[in-house]
């Protein structure tokens, strides 16, 4: 995937999925040359959203890592957590052939309103069993992240945060494998995807992954679906804030090495610059579905789990939702939980040091546990909602979710303030219109 | 009137409400194909499969392509409860879901049932459903095991 190495900014992937396109349209194999009759398709979807948060010191987001702000501290209402707008453009070659590109405006880790490109890939159908991808594909980190942005597609607003966000990153650079089998009343598909994903993230920050490895398994049997997975990549995640306590641990290391007296210290202290930075460390995710649709009810349940990468604890979730499908109307009820670990990490030991030096170590100290506080992510949460169909493709939601946060953990709340007391509960009210067309 | 009259008057009422009652709940709706198909008969789980994406063929093994009503058209819900147990709303949500994985486009359309059979001479492999009151020759309705 050396074309993909290269790929460093959005304008460039825009480039990469266009030269794919033209590559396909302007240099056909000789085999599709007599059957080249594309036919072109466009879908789209969007969400109007407004979420009430009744926390004043942290932000109910969407996603922990792609979402600057929303509901509670900066504004009692927010707009711009749910609502986006997808174009989806599907290119139909012959019975083989197929290019999807889909691009999606939502707002990004930088407040903006920005168009990106979510897929652009080119499929080649083998026979009934195998197809290929190549390009941009989605991360099928979980059931539905196929359609985590599609809300129309889902019975709830967003996907449970407890677990869908145990993996935030929607997209991955590289191919995408599939195998389908077909039995009487099943249907099983085996899906392997390798590549990598660049981006960008709250407080200018960035990921970087690569190597990335999913091997998925999807089994659908009369009305019951069943589905396994399992991640790995080699991940950067570097922040300016958090780089510079990890480098300051480098840096202290550094000096109290120079003191008598201090070696102990100074191993400490240099150990810790690399022990929470993450910085080409494999991260893993398990995650496992199950999905019932007996008649007209609807029981879907997850669990996912990432061990300990960096400073990210290790952390499991789960959620169990039930639904039951009326003509129009949708009620649904979702209990919730993800229970990440907060390391208390006693940092280095001032004995022995002069004051003023004892102090910045102190500070830094404290600053290190306030990282790990913030990436730490544990709560419970039970939330009541309802889907109207109130026309073909159109949907209203409304939901109702009660949060617990944890009493070391702000949850999957962003933006925290220094003000932010854990363990207290939060509510939260969303609304939306979903639509496809 | 005399008593027998009338007793044959009343089974004859009782015969076409209970004709009535059966076509309007059963026989309304059938599945087609054209007449010269080799699909002699479809298993109601095989047509649910091929008209909601999950397979590509009959049976047989050979190409199947579905052909939908248009959305406005009665016999469209009244098709997808029958074979599926799914609520327009339901369907529609279905083929959001393929449609954004970039793996799957839903049903072509054909404005109405005489194009329905238009379409269905043309390619034995089309399969489609039309109210009974709309099947002729061309086409043949094919019973669901």
């Amino acid at each position: 995937m050396n074309r993909c190495d290269k790929q460093q900014s959005n304008s460039q992937a825009l480039g990469f999925a266009a030269l794919m396109t033209i590559g396909c349209l302007g240099a056909p194999p000789a085999f599709a040359l007599e059957a080249l009759d594309p036919t072109y398709t466009f879908n789209g979807f969007g969400t109007l959203g407004a979420v009430y948060s009744d926390e004043d010191q942290a932000d109910y987001v969407s996603s922990w890592l792609l979402q600057p702000n929303g509901a509670g501290h900066t504004s009692e209402w927010h707009g711009g957590v749910d609502s986006k707008l997808g174009g989806q453009l599907n290119v139909r070659f012959n019975e083989a052939f197929s290019a999807v590109l889909q691009v999606v405006v939502q707002r990004q880790e930088d407040n903006a309103w920005t168009p990106e490109i979510e897929w652009a890939n080119i499929q080649y159908r083998f026979n009934d069993q195998f197809s290929l991808r190549l390009g941009r594909t989605v991360l099928p980190s979980f059931m539905v992240s196929d359609t985590r942005l599609v809300g129309y597609a889902n019975p709830w607003i967003r996907p449970p945060q407890e677990v869908y966000q145990l993996n935030p990153l929607t997209n991955l650079d590289g191919l995408d494998l599939s195998y389908e089998l077909e039995f009487d009343n099943g249907h099983n598909t085996l899906q392997l995807n390798l590549g990598q994903s660049d981006r960008d993230v709250v407080q200018d920050g960035e990921t970087r992954g690569r190597k990335g490895l999913v091997i998925s398994n999807t089994f659908e049997y009369d009305f019951a679906t069943l589905r396994l997975m399992y991640m790995r990549a080699k991940i950067d995640l570097s922040i300016d804030l958090t780089d510079a306590i990890f480098g300051a641990y480098t840096t202290l290391g550094e000096t109290l090495s120079t003191m008598p007296g201090q070696e102990g210290n100074a191993a400490t202290a240099s150990a810790l610059g690399s022990r929470y930075a993450i910085a080409d460390d494999t991260v893993e995710l398990y995650s496992a579905g199950i999905k019932l649709e007996p008649g007209n009810w609807l029981l879907m349940g997850e669990w996912g789990r990432v061990p300990e990468t960096g400073a990210l604890a290790n952390v499991q979730a789960g959620y169990a939702t039930l639904a039951y499908h009326f003509p129009t109307f949708m009620p649904f009820i979702t209990l919730a939980e993800v229970n990440g670990d907060t390391p208390s990490e006693s940092g280095v030991a001032t004995t022995g040091m002069p004051a003023p030096l004892a102090e910045e170590v102190n500070a830094l100290n404290q600053g290190l546990n306030l990282l790990l506080f913030q990436a730490s992510a544990a709560q419970k949460s039970i939330t009541a909602g309802l889907r109207w169909d109130c026309y073909p493709g159109t949907a209203i939601k409304l939901q109702y979710q009660h949060i617990e946060i944890d009493d070391h953990s702000p949850g999957r709340l962003g933006n925290v303030q220094p003000g932010f007391t854990p363990g207290g509960t939060v509510n939260v009210f969303s609304t939306t219109i979903d639509f496809v067309f | 009137m005399n008593s027998t009259q009338g007793c044959k008057q009343l089974l004859r009422l009782a015969l076409l409400a209970t004709c009535l009652a059966v076509a309007n709940v059963q026989a309304e709706v059938v599945v087609v194909v054209a007449a010269n198909s080799p699909v002699s008969s479809i298993s109601r789980s095989d047509v649910a499969k091929i008209f909601l994406g999950k397979s590509r063929r009959f049976a047989d093994g050979s190409r199947a392509i579905p052909l939908n009503q248009s959305e406005s058209n009665t016999a469209r819900e009244i098709f997808y409860r029958q074979v599926s147990g799914k609520s327009p709303a339901q369907v529609k949500a279905h083929w959001a879901k393929l449609i954004f994985t970039g793996r799957g486009q839903p049903p072509k359309e054909a404005s109405n049932s005489a194009k329905i059979k238009q379409l269905l001479t043309k390619n034995t492999g089309n399969i489609s459903y039309l109210n009974l009151s709309a099947v002729d020759d061309s086409v043949k309705v094919l019973p669901l095991k």
